[in-house]
This record gives C-alpha cells, structure tokens and sequence, in this order.
C-alpha cells in the first residue's frame, strides 16, 4: 500500500531529476512478486540481515513471544528474508542530496505508520529550487 | 484517501478478525520498541547517508553512489510484502 503510495509519486520524484528505492530485507524472488503484483516501476533492493538499515538505525530485534505470534499466522520470516536474524527494519523514508546529506528523514517504531509521500517530495523541491 | 487513512482502514480489518490477546501482544511490541528509544538512534537531517551496494529483484547490485551521481535519492525502508 505504501509503495503503491510511492509509485504513484514516482512521476515527480523523476521530474525532480531524483532516483527511488525501496529497501527490504526480504529475498529478491520475493521483491520480484512484488514488483510483479503491484505494478511498481522503481527497485526494490534486498537488505540482508538489514544490515544497511542498522548503518541508519533502523533495525530492531523482534522479541520472542512476537515470533511466536508470527509463526502462528504463520509467517515465517526466517523464510521470506533467508536468515534467522528475526530483526526488521523500523518504516522510514529518507531523501539524500548528491553530496550523500541526508535533507529529509522519517522514521516511526509503528509498523502500522508509514511516511506519506508528500514529505520526501518536499525536501526533492526545495532541492531543485537551490539549482 | 491519504495513505494514512488507508493504513488505518488495514488495521481496523485485521485487528476485528484476529485474538485480542494478539492483538494485545502486537500493540505491546510496537510500544517496547518506542520506550526503547529506538528513534533516537535512526540517522537525523544533516546526517551522512551511508553508501550501500545491494541486489535488486533481479540479483544485479546497485551501488547507491552511482544513483546519486546521476541525482538526489529517495530511499524507503520497507519490511516484506507478507
């Protein structure tokens, strides 16, 4: 539903002269479905292990009972990301300038939550308004 | 609908159809995880963006660096399609 949300941003992320990327740490074959299903038009990039979203300090280790509860869904998260981590990425968006600044960043530790789109497309305007 | 809106709508669904006790137990993680302060941690306006290099749903590597020579980057965490 979020990268639905993007993809239908993405036109003006473009028109902005911008890239976009969606990180996850599942599998590619799994992205591939995604992409597939969704109709989505930009790269989903598989983060294993989440160690990138560490580097931004995002990831988190679920605890136990909450693998229990999604091993009785059942999701088996040990088989969508291929590792036993059982950690996730917290939801976050950022955009980076071309000298790798960070000008906008959204991050909230409720899955349920996710940034709209229209913050990261502000930070991308008033990019291209200092060129 | 804002994206907000929609996400909401998903969890009212989900939430009817599942065990309160789950339900319970989700909503607990959800606030450990905000008193850990985990947020604190998360890279802030400013900040230096960490270069990566991953593989994309066809296995080739994509080097952020190239992504920005060519121009600004939108970056989204996502955690799976389940």
């Amino acid at each position: 539903m979020e990268l639905v949300a993007l993809q239908k941003a993405l036109p003006e992320i473009t028109a902005l002269g911008a890239s976009l990327v969606a990180i996850s740490p599942q599998l590619p074959e799994y992205n591939r479905e995604l992409i597939q299903h969704r109709h989505l038009s930009f790269e989903i990039l598989t983060d294993r292990g989440n160690e990138v979203a560490a580097r931004f300090g995002l990831r988190w280790v679920l605890p136990e009972y909450l693998r229990e509860i999604y091993r009785s869904f059942p999701l088996d998260l040990e088989k969508f990301n291929g590792d036993t981590s059982w950690t996730l990425p917290m939801p976050a968006r950022f955009a980076i300038d071309q000298q790798g600044t960070i000008r906008a960043a959204q991050s909230d530790p409720d899955y349920t939550t996710r940034p709209e789109p229209s913050d990261a497309l502000e930070a991308l305007r008033a990019l291209s308004r200092q060129h | 609908m804002s994206l907000k809106e929609e996400l909401d709508a998903l969890r009212l669904r989900l939430e009817a159809r599942r065990d309160p006790e789950i339900v319970a137990k989700m909503h607990q993680a959800v606030e450990e995880l905000r008193l850990s302060r985990a947020a604190d941690q998360v890279l802030k306006v400013g900040a230096k963006a960490p270069e990566f290099v991953l593989e994309n749903a066809d296995e080739h590597a994509v080097d952020s660096k190239a992504l920005l020579a060519k121009g600004p980057l939108v970056v989204t965490f996502y955690r799976g399609r389940w």
